[in-house]
């Protein structure tokens, strides 16, 4: 037998060997993927007429509605960094605003860090304050390569919120900003700064225990 | 004789469909409980949760059941076991390129420049995978754009007819199965944002009607 009819043959083995393995591959994630409905739905089925079925998701929808919240809600996406202020599914009033940058600082020789991400889940309005203060924490010196300070009177800063602050835990805030040309730009240190006017329309119409959804 | 013949055939189909229908609209409604059964658990917590809509090519996230984002697939595709429909934990994003979190220097001033630290939805990647608890794997890309359509469409025939017969056959082999989802985005910043926004550890459904 020459060469190359034992190339050949061996080129035809592999590819018959690769055909059924792939015939294998395929049959087996039919018949898996046939097996859809598992044995406890396939049970519940059985025991169930139509109706009943009916019923039961109706149920159940009303019981998923009944969890919604009501009322005014303060949506936040912290991709598009934006503010939406919501009753249901209407949209009453969309904010550019400034989310977390998720950028790490060390206390250089500490053993302390910060991430400044805004924190994402539920949360509700706890706090509303006029002309709000801002207390320095120990990263906003830490940040500037500044000493920390032990007088409280240093680390109070009367300029950087705004005219309004809505705490909702945690030291954070929704508030004003000095920074309005970063509007829409991830560069805080994990609160949600907001121009102005949205500022004062969010604060105006959300009341404490408004509930406020990050993502 | 003919006509009878054609009547009795319909007769016949219309009584025979009649149970065949109504069981499927049972398996429909007994899907779409499982699912409001899966979202009521989830919807009470404090917390967002995904539900991939394979038959809607719809990604809703969602808190206390209220629709929060959605993002449109263009195209869906599946492998492997059917996926039951109940809550399932990320355990893992992962990806090539995974986005880096910058260090800040105290006290150098950057000059304006905010870009060299801040971490946001344009550096995300557009191409990742989720991956879930049973061997379930959601693989995530953008519609690819046309210089990039050939080496997609080559990669795309490899992994189906090649790679996923070969692991199906290797798993079997040890007595395991997987369920692979491809979720083709509308394109490269819904991809980045779906990335953004999904969390380790976060609850997700995968909803996948029967046709």
């Amino acid at each position: 037998m020459n060469r190359k009819k034992v190339l050949s043959r061996i080129l035809i083995g592999l590819a018959g060997l690769w055909l059924c393995l792939e015939l294998a591959g395929y049959t087996i994630a039919l018949v898996q993927h046939a097996r859809k409905i598992p044995a406890e739905l396939e049970k519940f089925v059985s025991e169930k007429n139509l109706r009943e079925l009916q019923a039961k998701n109706r149920q159940l929808a009303g019981r998923i509605k009944s969890l919604s919240p009501r009322g005014v809600l303060i949506l936040i996406d912290t991709a598009e960094n934006k503010l939406f202020l919501r009753e249901g599914t209407k949209v009453f009033r969309e904010a550019v605003v400034s989310c977390g940058s998720g950028e790490v600082l060390e206390e250089p020789g500490g053993t302390r860090k910060w991430i400044f991400d805004t924190p994402r889940g539920e949360y509700s309005v706890q706090s509303k304050l006029v002309d709000p203060t801002w207390i320095k924490p120990d990263w906003a010196f830490i940040e500037e390569g500044e000493k920390v300070p032990k007088s409280f009177n240093d680390r109070i800063d009367e300029d950087s919120l705004g005219d309004f602050a809505l705490g909702f835990g945690d030291g954070y805030f929704i508030h004003g900003t000095l920074y309005t040309r970063l509007l829409g730009r991830n560069v805080t240190h994990g609160c949600i700064r907001v121009g102005d006017t949205d500022l004062k329309a969010i604060f105006q119409k959300a009341g404490l225990g408004t509930r406020i959804y990050i993502y | 004789m003919l006509k009878k013949a054609a009547g009795g055939i319909a007769l016949f189909l219309w009584i025979v469909g009649i149970p065949l229908a109504a069981a499927d609209e049972k398996t429909k409604a007994a899907e779409m409980n499982q699912l409001l059964e899966a979202e009521a658990a989830l919807a009470k917590l404090p917390a967002s949760y995904f539900i991939v809509d394979l038959g809607e090519k719809t990604v809703f996230l969602k808190a206390r059941g209220i629709v929060l984002k959605k993002w449109e697939l263009r195209r869906t595709k599946f492998w492997g076991k059917a996926v039951s429909i109940r809550a399932l934990q990320l355990l893992r994003k992962s990806a090539w390129f995974p986005p880096k979190r910058k260090n800040i220097v105290p006290g150098k001033d950057e000059q304006g420049n905010i870009d060299l630290g801040i971490l946001e939805v344009k550096d995300m990647p557009s191409v990742y995978s989720l991956k879930f608890a049973g061997r379930i794997k959601i693989s995530v890309r953008p519609r690819s754009r046309k210089f990039f359509l050939f080496f997609q469409k080559v990669g795309s025939a490899f992994r189906r007819y090649t790679y996923l017969p070969l692991k199906t056959v290797w798993l079997a082999l040890k007595k395991k199965s997987f369920s692979e989802i491809e979720l083709v985005m509308a394109g490269d910043k819904d991809s980045k944002a779906l990335f953004w926004a999904f969390m380790e550890g976060q609850n997700c459904i995968i909803y996948q009607p029967s046709k």
